[in-house]
């Protein structure tokens, strides 16, 4: 029932593309729940790509007024939005790296230190869905993954730390994990 | 640090297939590590003008021209004195962010404009940092200047900057100016002596 009610949710939010859409009529509040929606996971991969935390804010800024510029060229018929976004974010953190007639600053992920651009471009899109999927989380769920993930805290220790049975801990984290699984289907397959 | 799937969770019950699917999301997460935090500059959208909205150029202002520059001149030498003088102590990109503000060229122009606004310090300056993408150098005394926009006229101006062949370009400034989420910022382009010059890029 918990993530039959999850899924109801995540439908009723109004989809990328129709966000899109209303931003390129002029529909300000559009534009915002975008830049809401999406703004962390371009500055992650700005701040990835460019290695310099002011250029990656600037990129942000960048790609969000080519999204305000640009909505009304989108076209839903010709795919969903966030692969569009994330076109022009990557073109504006090109842009941006070559416009410093410098290499972009590549932080090399542990699993794969020496992988070609198509691979890195092919990783950059998984982290970008991944943390896109992460925001869609309920917050109570997103907020065991982090712990379990990237706090360094073992699960005993995030029971202690949201005083919870660690029982519930392992429950929620593997929801969640099911939950990302579902609205990653695409890359799982 | 790398962890197993089965120190997380509790695989008892799992089919082969749902094993398999959480060890994929598994490897996902972990190579894909923690989103970024937004700083807190970005907290909020960048204001933006009317999608494709154009630029009213100085030009169309005329009736007023000589009095409105006569204003300018004296604010703009006074203010750019003391904001020349502060802007090798304090930059924005050391300070905490205020507020980012873009500003955009006409769309044929393909230029962008990034502003940051540090917090005001205790005698009232604030520190800015501009980065500017897609503007042309200019003739050898010509000079780009970032101004305040108020009442439909240029209020003071915060600097003035050169761009080269290879952009972006960044400068600093700090300016001693009541800055608010709703002060309008333009980049003029200034013949030698000729202030304020027309627009360039404007934020909303």
């Amino acid at each position: 029932m918990g993530v039959a009610f999850s899924i109801l949710r995540m439908a009723s939010v109004c989809s990328d593309g129709e966000l899109i859409e209303r931003a390129g009529a002029g529909d300000r509040s559009a534009f915002d729940k975008l830049y809401r929606r999406y703004s962390r996971q371009v500055f992650g991969l700005a701040l990835r790509r460019l290695g310099d935390r002011g250029r990656a804010e600037d990129a942000v800024q960048e790609t969000f007024v080519s999204v305000w510029r640009s909505a009304r060229t989108y076209r839903p018929e010709r795919g969903p939005g966030a692969p569009w976004l994330y076109g022009i974010a990557r073109n504006a953190i090109v842009d941006r790296s070559r416009a410093r007639n410098e290499p972009a600053a590549e932080v090399p992920d542990e699993t794969s230190t020496d992988v070609g651009p198509d691979e890195r471009a092919e990783q950059a899109w998984t982290q970008w869905n991944v943390h896109r999927a992460l925001e869609r989380l309920p917050e109570r769920e997103r907020e065991v993954i982090a712990l379990a993930y990237w706090s360094e805290l073992s699960q005993s220790e995030v029971a202690a730390r949201l005083g919870i049975p660690l029982g519930t801990v392992k429950t929620r984290t593997r929801s969640a994990l099911m939950h990302l699984a579902e609205l990653l289907e695409g890359e799982l397959e | 640090m790398k962890r197993r799937l089965a120190e997380l969770i509790d695989l008892a019950g799992l089919t082969s297939a749902e094993l398999a699917r959480l060890e994929r999301v598994h490897g996902f997460l972990l190579a894909a590590g923690p989103p970024a935090e937004l700083p807190a500059g970005l907290l909020d959208p960048p204001e933006t003008s009317e999608p494709g909205a154009v630029i009213v150029p100085l030009a169309a202002r005329r009736p007023r021209r000589a009095v409105a520059m006569l204003i300018a001149a004296t604010v703009a030498v006074a203010c750019f004195g003391s904001g020349y003088l502060l802007a090798n102590q304090t930059h924005a990109s050391s300070t905490r962010v205020a507020q980012i503000v873009s500003l955009q060229g006409p769309r044929q122009r393909n230029s962008f404009a990034s502003l940051r606004v540090g917090r005001a310090d205790a005698g009232g300056n604030s520190p800015i940092r501009l980065t500017v993408t897609g503007l042309p150098p200019l003739a050898t005394r010509a000079r780009y200047a970032l101004i305040i926009w108020g009442a439909g006229r240029p209020s003071a101006i915060c600097g003035t900057f050169t761009v080269g062949n290879n952009g972006p370009t960044t400068v600093s400034f700090s300016v001693p100016y009541a800055i608010t989420k709703t002060t309008r910022w333009v980049v003029t382009e200034m013949a030698a002596g000729a202030y304020p010059g027309h627009v360039v890029m404007t934020s909303s």
